[in-house]
C-alpha cells in the first residue's frame, strides 16, 4: 500500500520470535540488575564473602547476557517491526521520537552503569560500587517505563486519538497496569536467572542460600503480584474499549468468569488467543512449582535441569503471555487508530489538521478505510503488480485479487501456512466470499445502524471475528473474492461461467450470502422443521431482530420468495453434512 | 508526486526539522567514532593476532590484547549512539528508509544476526591466550562480520537516496534480496567509509602508545603471563604502538584520497558541481573536511618524527574528530541535494512538543552527568590501583 510489503508468509511470527527472545532478556536487564545491588548489599552487610563471589560470578552472565543479546535484539525488534510494519512504526515514531528519545537517555545511561558495575567490582570502592548498581538499575527500570508507555498506547491510546496528545498517548488507560506488570515480570525473572546459574555452583551452602533467597524473596511475591497486575491490567483495557471478555472466551470482564474461561475448552472465534492464556496459566504454575521445589525441598542439590526447567517455563508463559496482549489489540496495530494491514481508521481529527499551506505537501490521507475506498486499493498502491491493461477476465480478476490480499490480508494471513487462507475458502462461490469480505467489519452507531468509520465508533465483525474492513472499491472486492475462489478448489471456468438460465436461484442467493454462515454441514446449518416458505418469507424480513450479526436481507421481493422456497425444500437433516448433499443434488 | 516514495504520516514532526537534523549529525559522529574504531580496530586487532601467532611479535600480541579488551566497550557505545542517530533519520527520512529498508530486507534483518555475533565475539576476544586457534578464528570472523555490516548499511543509506528506482525494483520481487549493487556510489562509499575506519584506528593506536607511556607498568602488569608480554611492558611498546598506529593512519588516509575522489566523481554531476562552488556550503563543508584531513596527515607525520610525539598526535585527533563532523554536513547536504533532485518534498508539518523535547534535553544532560560520573570514577579507580601496585 502506501509502503511495499515484505513478501515474506507469516512475517508477523518473525516479530515474535525477536520479540520474546528480546523481552525475555530486557525484562531480565532490569530486575537482574535490582537483583544484583540488593544481593551485594545483603552479602557485603552479613560479610558473606561466598555470596558475594557468587554475586560476581553472576554479574558477568548478566552483563554478557544483556548487552549483548538484550541490546541487540532491542534493534532487532525495531529492524523487524520497520520491516513488517514500516506504516505503523512511521506513525510510532512521529508521535513519540521524545517519548523514544527520553528511553535512549536511559538505555545509555544503563549500558555505562553496567559495564562500570561489571569491570569495577575490584576496583571501586564497595559503596562507589553499589551506587552504579543503582544508577544502572533505576536507569534500566525508566527505560521499561518508557517503552511500556509505547506499548500499551498500542492496545489503549486514549485521548490520544482526540488531540494527538503526547501525554494523553504515553500515560493511556493501560500504562500503569503495564508498568507495573512488567516490573512484576523483570523481578520474577531475576529471581529465576538466579537459580539457573547458582545451579552450577559447587558449593551446596551458597546453592541453598541463593536459592532460598531467590526462590522465596523474589520469584515467589512476584507470582502473587503478577496475577494481580495482570487482572489490573484487563480490567483497564476492558475498560479502554478493548473486547477481552470476548477474546479470552469469558461470559463477562469479572475475574471471577475469566478464571473460569481458562479451565474451558476454547468457545469463542479466538481460540489461538484463549489458548495462550490458558499456557500463560499452566507455565507460570509450573514455574512457581519449580521454583517451590527447588527453594524448599532441594536448596543444596538442584542442579542445572531443575533451574531451567523453571526458566523454560516462565520464558513460556511471557511469550504467550505477549501473544494475548498481541491478540487482544486485533484486529488493530494501534488501537482504532491503523488496522492490522496499515489502513487507518479514518482522517485526522479537526483540531490536527494541519494548514492549509501544509495540507497541500501532505495531501490528504490515502490510507483511510473510506479513501481507499473510493481510489482503490490497487491504485493508492504504487508497488501493486496490475496486470496488463489488455488483459481481461478471470485471468485479470485473478491477479488482481491476489495483489488485493497481498496488501490488504498477507500482514496475518498465508495462503497455506500460518492461519491459512486455502482451508478457510475451500468450496466457497466467489459470491459466497464477497459476501463474506463485504461484512468483515461494519461500523455501527449506539442503534446498532450503519456509520461511518471514526475512531471511537464500534464495529460488527463477521462472524465475531476481529478483522479490519475491507477497503478497496467492489471491484476489487469481487477481484480478491475470484482469486480466493480460486484459491479454494474452484476453476477459472466455473467462476467464469454466468449463472445457468433458468437455475434455482434461491438457492444460487443461498449459497453466495447465507452460505458462509450457514454452511449445511457446519454447526449453523438451517433446520427447516417443518417450516413453510411462507413462514421463511416472514422470518427474512427481520433476520438482525433474530440475531444482531445477521445482515437485514436486502434483495428483491422475488428473490426472497425465492430463497423462502429453498430453505423450505430442504431436508431435515439426521447429521451435519446430510443437507450438503442433499443440496448439492 | 514520485510513485516510490510513500506519503507523509497525517501526523506532524514533534520538533522543527533543523532541531532533529542538528540532532541526527550529533548522535551520528557519537555513533561513527566508536563504529570506527570497532571496525577499524577488528581489522587491525585480526591482522595483530596473525602476526602474533608465531610468538616473535610481542608488540603485535599486546595490542591485539588492548583491542580485544577494548573492543566490547566500543561496540556498545557504538551501538548505543546508533539507535539515536537511526530514530532521528528515521524521524526525518522514514519514508525513504522504511521502503528501501523493506526492499532489502533479508540483508537489511540479517544485520542483527552478524551484529550479535560480532559483539558476542568481541566479547570472547577480551581474554588471554591469543595464540588459540579458536581465538584466532573469532579474530577473523568479527571483522568479516562488521564489514558485511557495513556493506549492507552503505546499500541500505545509498539506496535510500534512489526513489526513482524503488518501484521497478520492488515489482522485480518483493522477497527482500536486493541490494543496491547498480547504484555508482555504492562501492566507493562504502570503501571509503571502511578506509577511514582503519585510519581512525591507526589513529587511535597511535594515541593509545602516547597513553600507555604514562602507565607502562600498568600495561607490564595487564600482559604478564602473555607471550612477549614483557616487551610489552618497556617503553618499546609505546613507541612501536605510535609508529605501527600512525604507519596504519597515513596509509588508509592516502588511500582514502582515491577512494574519497572516486565517491564525488561517482555522484551526478549537478551535485558535483555543488561542491565546487555552487553550493556554498556543500563546498565549505567539503573543503573544510579535506583541509582537517590534511592537517592530521601532517600532524601525524611530525609526530612520527619528533622526539615528543603528544602534542602533534592529540592535534591530529582534533583534527581529524573536526574533519569527520564536516564529511558528515557534507553527506547531509549530498543526501538532501540528491533528494531535492528525486523530487523528494519534506514535509514542514511541525507541531513541536515542547514538553517531552526539555524533559529529554534535561535527561540527556543528567544521563552526560552520570556516565562521565560512572567512568571517571572507574579511571580514577584504575589509576589509584597502578599507583599502589607500583
Amino acid at each position: 500500500m502506501n509502503y511495499p510489503i515484505w513478501e515474506l508468509p507469516g512475517s508477523g511470527l518473525l516479530i515474535a520470535f525477536v520479540a520474546v527472545v528480546h523481552v525475555v532478556v530486557s525484562h531480565f536487564a532490569v530486575g537482574g540488575g535490582l537483583f544484583l545491588v540488593l544481593a551485594e548489599r545483603k552479602a557485603r552487610l552479613e560479610g558473606d564473602q561466598e555470596l558475594l563471589g557468587y554475586v560476581k560470578r553472576h554479574s558477568r552472565f548478566f552483563i554478557l547476557l544483556t548487552l549483548v543479546v538484550g541490546a541487540i535484539t532491542g534493534v532487532g525488534i525495531w529492524f523487524t517491526v520497520g520491516l513488517v510494519h514500516p506504516q505503523a512504526t512511521s506513525s510510532l515514531i512521529n508521535a513519540f521520537v521524545w517519548a523514544w528519545a527520553i528511553e535512549w537517555t536511559f538505555f545509555v545511561t544503563e549500558i555505562a552503569a553496567a559495564m562500570v558495575y561489571y569491570h569495577g567490582w575490584d576496583r571501586l570502592l564497595p559503596r562507589v560500587h553499589m551506587r552504579v548498581g543503582w544508577i544502572y538499575f533505576w536507569s534500566a527500570w525508566l527505560s521499561l517505563v518508557a517503552i511500556s508507555g509505547i506499548l500499551s498506547f498500542m492496545l489503549t491510546p486514549g485521548g490520544w486519538l482526540e488531540t494527538r496528545s503526547f501525554w494523553q498517548g504515553l500515560v493511556n488507560p493501560t500504562f500503569l497496569p503495564t508498568v507495573a506488570a512488567r516490573t512484576a515480570v523483570a523481578v520474577g525473572l531475576a529471581g529465576l536467572y538466579a537459580l539457573v546459574t547458582v545451579a552450577w555452583s559447587g558449593r551446596p551452602d551458597t546453592k541453598a542460600r541463593v536459592a532460598r533467597y531467590a526462590g522465596l524473596k523474589w520469584v515467589v511475591p512476584m507470582a502473587v503480584a503478577l496475577p494481580v497486575t495482570i487482572t489490573w491490567f484487563l480490567w483497564a483495557a476492558s475498560g479502554a474499549g478493548v473486547p477481552v471478555s470476548g477474546v479470552l472466551g469469558a461470559r463477562a470482564d469479572s475475574i471471577g468468569a475469566l478464571i473460569q474461561s481458562l479451565a474451558a475448552a476454547p468457545q469463542t472465534g479466538h481460540p489461538i488467543a484463549h489458548r495462550a492464556a490458558q499456557v500463560v496459566f499452566a507455565a507460570s504454575l509450573t514455574s512457581l512449582l519449580l521454583t517451590l521445589f527447588i527453594a524448599l525441598v532441594r536448596p543444596r542439590g538442584f542442579g542445572p535441569p531443575l533451574a531451567l526447567a523453571a526458566s523454560l517455563a516462565a520464558f513460556i508463559a511471557i511469550g504467550a503471555g505477549e501473544w494475548v496482549r498481541e491478540d487482544l489489540r486485533k484486529p488493530f496495530v494501534i488501537g482504532r487508530y491503523m488496522f492490522v494491514n496499515g489502513v487507518r481508521v479514518a482522517e485526522p481529527p479537526i483540531s490536527v489538521v494541519p494548514t492549509a499551506e501544509v495540507a497541500g505537501l501532505v495531501g490528504s490521507d490515502r490510507y483511510t478505510v473510506r479513501a481507499l475506498t473510493e481510489s482503490g486499493v490497487l491504485a493508492a498502491s504504487a508497488w501493486a503488480r496490475t496486470p496488463p491493461p489488455g488483459s481481461a477476465g478471470v485471468g485479470r480478476s485473478r491477479a488482481e485479487g491476489e495483489q488485493v490480499f497481498k496488501i490488504l490480508c498477507s500482514s496475518c494471513h498465508t495462503v497455506d501456512g500460518y492461519v491459512a487462507m486455502r482451508p478457510l475458502v475451500a468450496g466457497m462461490s466467489v459470491g459466497a466470499i464477497e459476501h463474506v469480505v463485504e461484512r468483515l467489519a461494519v461500523p455501527v452507531d449506539a442503534a446498532a445502524q450503519p456509520a461511518a468509520w471514526a475512531p471511537r465508533v464500534e464495529h460488527r465483525s463477521w462472524r465475531g471475528r476481529r478483522m479490519p474492513p475491507f477497503a478497496g472499491t467492489p471491484e476489487e472486492r469481487h477481484a480478491l473474492a475470484v482469486y480466493l475462489a480460486i484459491l479454494g478448489g474452484a476453476t477459472p471456468e466455473s467462476v467464469a461461467a454466468p449463472p445457468p438460465e433458468g437455475g434455482d436461484v434461491g438457492k444460487q442467493y443461498f449459497e453466495e450470502n447465507c452460505s458462509s454462515c450457514h454452511d449445511p454441514g457446519g454447526d449453523m446449518a438451517i433446520r427447516p422443521k417443518g417450516r413453510t416458505a411462507e413462514t421463511f418469507y416472514e422470518v427474512l424480513g427481520r433476520l438482525p431482530s433474530i440475531n444482531e450479526l445477521m445482515p437485514a436481507f436486502e434483495g428483491t421481493d422475488d428473490l426472497r420468495r425465492a430463497l423462502a422456497a429453498h430453505l423450505a425444500g430442504l431436508s431435515e437433516p439426521d447429521a451435519p453434512g446430510a443437507v450438503a448433499k442433499e443440496s448439492s443434488r | 508526486m514520485i510513485p516510490g516514495i510513500p506519503q507523509a504520516d497525517p501526523l506532524p514532526l514533534p520538533a522543527p526539522p533543523w532541531l532533529l537534523a542538528a540532532l541526527l549529525v550529533v548522535t551520528f559522529l557519537l555513533h561513527v567514532l566508536p563504529m570506527n574504531f570497532a571496525l577499524g580496530g577488528s581489522i587491525m586487532g585480526a591482522v595483530a593476532r596473525l602476526r602474533a601467532r608465531d610468538g616473535l611479535h610481542p608488540h603485535h600480541a599486546a595490542l591485539a590484547s588492548w583491542i580485544g579488551k577494548a573492543l566490547p566497550i566500543v561496540m556498545a557505545a557504538a551501538v548505543t549512539a546508533g539507535v539515536a542517530a537511526l530514530l532521528f533519520l528515521q524521524a526525518l527520512f522514514g519514508r525513504l528508509f522504511f521502503t528501501s529498508s523493506v526492499l532489502i530486507a533479508w540483508p537489511w534483518f540479517s544485520v542483527v544476526v552478524l551484529l550479535l555475533a560480532a559483539y558476542g565475539g568481541a566479547y570472547a576476544l577480551g581474554s588471554p591466550s591469543p595464540r588459540s586457534r579458536e581465538r584466532l578464528c573469532v579474530a577473523l570472523a568479527v571483522p568479516a562480520a562488521l564489514l558485511v555490516v557495513g556493506f549492507i548499511y552503505s546499500n541500505n543509506m545509498s539506496l535510500m537516496l534512489r526513489p526513482a528506482v524503488f518501484v521497478a525494483m520492488y515489482r522485480s520481487s518483493g522477497s527482500g534480496f536486493h541490494l543496491n549493487l547498480a547504484d555508482p556510489v555504492l562501492l566507493p562509499r562504502f570503501l571509503h567509509a571502511t578506509t577511514g575506519a582503519i585510519a581512525v584506528t591507526g589513529l587511535s593506536v597511535a594515541l593509545y602508545g602516547l597513553w600507555s607511556k604514562s602507565r607502562v607498568r600498568g600495561v607490564f602488569r595487564e600482559t604478564e603471563g602473555h607471550d612477549g608480554a614483557s616487551a610489552a611492558g618497556t617503553h618499546g611498546f609505546s613507541r612501536w604502538a605510535i609508529a605501527w598506529g600512525s604507519r596504519w593512519f597515513v596509509a588508509a588516509t592516502a588511500v582514502n584520497v582515491v577512494f574519497g575522489t572516486w565517491w564525488l566523481i561517482a555522484l551526478p554531476t549537478e551535485i558535483l558541481l555543488g561542491t565546487m562552488g555552487e553550493a556554498l556550503g556543500l563546498t565549505l563543508s567539503l573543503a573544510g573536511g579535506i583541509l582537517f584531513a590534511i592537517a592530521a596527515f601532517g600532524l601525524v607525520m611530525m609526530a612520527v618524527k619528533a622526539d615528543s610525539p603528544g602534542g602533534p598526535l592529540i592535534g591530529a585527533a582534533g583534527s581529524l574528530v573536526a574533519a569527520i563532523l564536516m564529511m558528515i554536513l557534507t553527506r547531509d547536504q549530498i543526501r538532501k541535494a540528491l533528494l531535492e533532485a528525486a523530487g523528494y518534498v519534506p514535509i514542514a508539518w511541525t507541531a513541536t512538543q515542547w514538553g517531552p523535547l526539555l524533559i529529554f534535553l534535561g535527561l540527556l544532560v543528567g544521563a552526560t552527568v552520570a556516565v562521565v560520573w560512572m567512568v571517571r570514577v572507574l579511571v580514577k579507580a584504575r589509576h589509584r590501583g597502578d599507583v599502589q601496585a607500583a
